[in-house]
């Protein structure tokens, strides 16, 4: 492997779990903040649904989304199996229960207080989410940390999906499993380490932005 | 109509125990109704009832003649328009102080000039104006308990409902916010209801009082309140 193909691999690995983690967020973070503040019948079964779908094996949701995305599957018509879409879309089922279940305990997790001061507010729903968002941001960000670090360190899913094809859907963790079963273990540690390294780094701009945030508050 | 807040036969459980037993009271238009009892005797709760943040298990809660429907969230969400909670640990929000006023006013829909003015004035007349851009988190326990209080005047309610509101204040400070909450309701001609251990400050500031004992009203007094009758309870 070349190095241009190593840096196609590390971004297309970014870009495909940016994106869906992204998505997830926008979705996750409302949603999670909503369940957390509303009352509802179900509202307990709901949270353990969710919990129990953060620990979803991505090889199950592989071969499921592969049945629906397939030509003969119900979503079939939109060909989008075996391309970046079709990765973004499992990762982002995968996420979005970790970003919603990890949202939903940083809001819970408020003071009491806090939250009956917010409510007593009596402000539009959007604006009380909001500003119950801010408040927990901190333990927020760390969901979508979670949630960032699952989908780029995740195979089962991209692989069923995306088929690992060289140039186009070819990740670092499914490039792993590929040059593993070929033997080339020094191209395998090489990706190991890059692999590290972007999670590193997604790692250290979180911190930054974090440390950022309670110094602006200050 | 008669415009008064009227609790009527209020029955609160937590699990097992009975919190609030039959409790009645009433707050009228101008004037001050303090609630004081020892610890644990239901007095946060009721008032968190009257905030309309939890529903009574049993009794009805009826503002100017009119019950309250606990399940009627939009009918809830327009009354606490009115209402101003303050409870007993008054939290903050993680920004500065001056965006601790100024933010509640915008989400209230309002204009950018009118929340500016009123958040330089409210920090100004609590001598705060100085703290404006720190985080509010760093203030003293007494500056957050003002924050408060500012904050939730700057809205103009028309009910107040404070737990405690001077419990952290030292005691020239207390005797300033007594007076500004008590101007502000002959003012505004607005309901109030307040929570308070401090028989001096109930003395100073009641119109009517209500001694909660065990979830239940032991003694009301209006008009002359003694203090030797209070202290009977207490």
């Amino acid at each position: 492997m070349d190095i241009a193909e190593l840096i196609q691999i590390t971004l297309l690995s970014i870009q495909v779990s940016g994106v869906a983690v992204v998505l997830s967020s926008i979705i996750g973070v409302w949603l999670g903040a909503y369940i957390a503040t509303s009352e509802f019948k179900l509202k307990k079964l709901t949270i353990t649904l969710i919990d129990t779908l953060m620990g979803t094996p991505p090889v199950l949701l592989g071969l499921i989304l592969y049945l629906v995305l397939s030509r003969s599957g119900p979503l079939g018509f939109l060909g989008v199996l075996f391309t970046p879409a079709a990765m973004i879309i499992a990762q982002f089922l995968l996420t979005l229960p970790i970003v919603t279940g990890l949202a939903i305990s940083a809001v819970e997790s408020l003071p009491r207080e806090l939250r009956e001061y917010i409510k007593s507010l009596a402000l539009p729903a959007h604006y009380e989410v909001l500003l119950l968002i801010n408040e927990a941001r901190t333990g927020i960000i760390s969901g979508v940390l979670a949630a960032f670090s699952r989908a780029v360190s995740e195979v089962g899913a991209v692989i069923i999906v995306g088929g690992n094809i060289r140039y186009y859907t070819r990740v670092l963790t499914t490039a792993i499993v590929y040059y593993t079963n070929s033997g080339e273990f020094d191209t395998v540690l090489w990706l190991g380490l890059v692999l590290t390294l972007v999670y590193f780094a997604i790692n250290a701009v979180v911190l930054l932005l974090r440390y950022r945030m309670g110094e602006r508050s200050d | 109509m008669k415009e008064v807040i009227r609790a009527l036969n209020i029955v609160k459980y937590f699990g097992e125990t009975r919190i609030l037993d039959n409790v009645s009271l009433e707050a009228h238009r101008g004037k001050i109704a303090v609630i004081m009892g020892p610890n644990g005797s239901g007095k946060s709760t009721l008032l968190k009832i009257l905030a309309l943040l939890i529903p009574p298990d049993a009794g009805r809660l009826e503002i100017d003649d009119s019950p309250i429907d606990f399940n009627n969230e939009l009918e809830k969400r327009s009354l606490q328009k009115k209402i101003a909670y303050l409870p007993q640990r008054p939290p903050v929000l993680s920004a500065n102080v001056f965006n601790n006023i100024y933010l509640p006013l915008r989400l209230r829909g309002a204009s950018k000039e009118e929340a500016k003015k009123t958040t330089e004035s409210i920090l100004s007349i609590l001598r705060l104006k100085e703290y404006a851009k720190i985080n509010a988190h760093r203030l003293s326990g007494g500056q957050k308990q003002l924050l408060a209080i500012g904050r939730t005047l700057a809205l103009n309610p028309q009910i107040l409902l404070f737990d405690e509101p001077t419990a952290s204040l030292a005691p020239n400070t207390a005797e300033t916010v007594q007076d500004i909450v008590k101007r502000y309701v002959r003012e505004k001609n607005c309901y109030a209801v307040i929570v308070s251990h401090n028989i001096t400050e109930a003395k100073k500031i009641a119109d009517e009082l209500y001694v909660l004992v065990s979830g239940k009203i032991k003694e009301t007094f209006s008009g002359q309140i003694s203090e030797a009758e209070i202290l009977k309870w207490i």
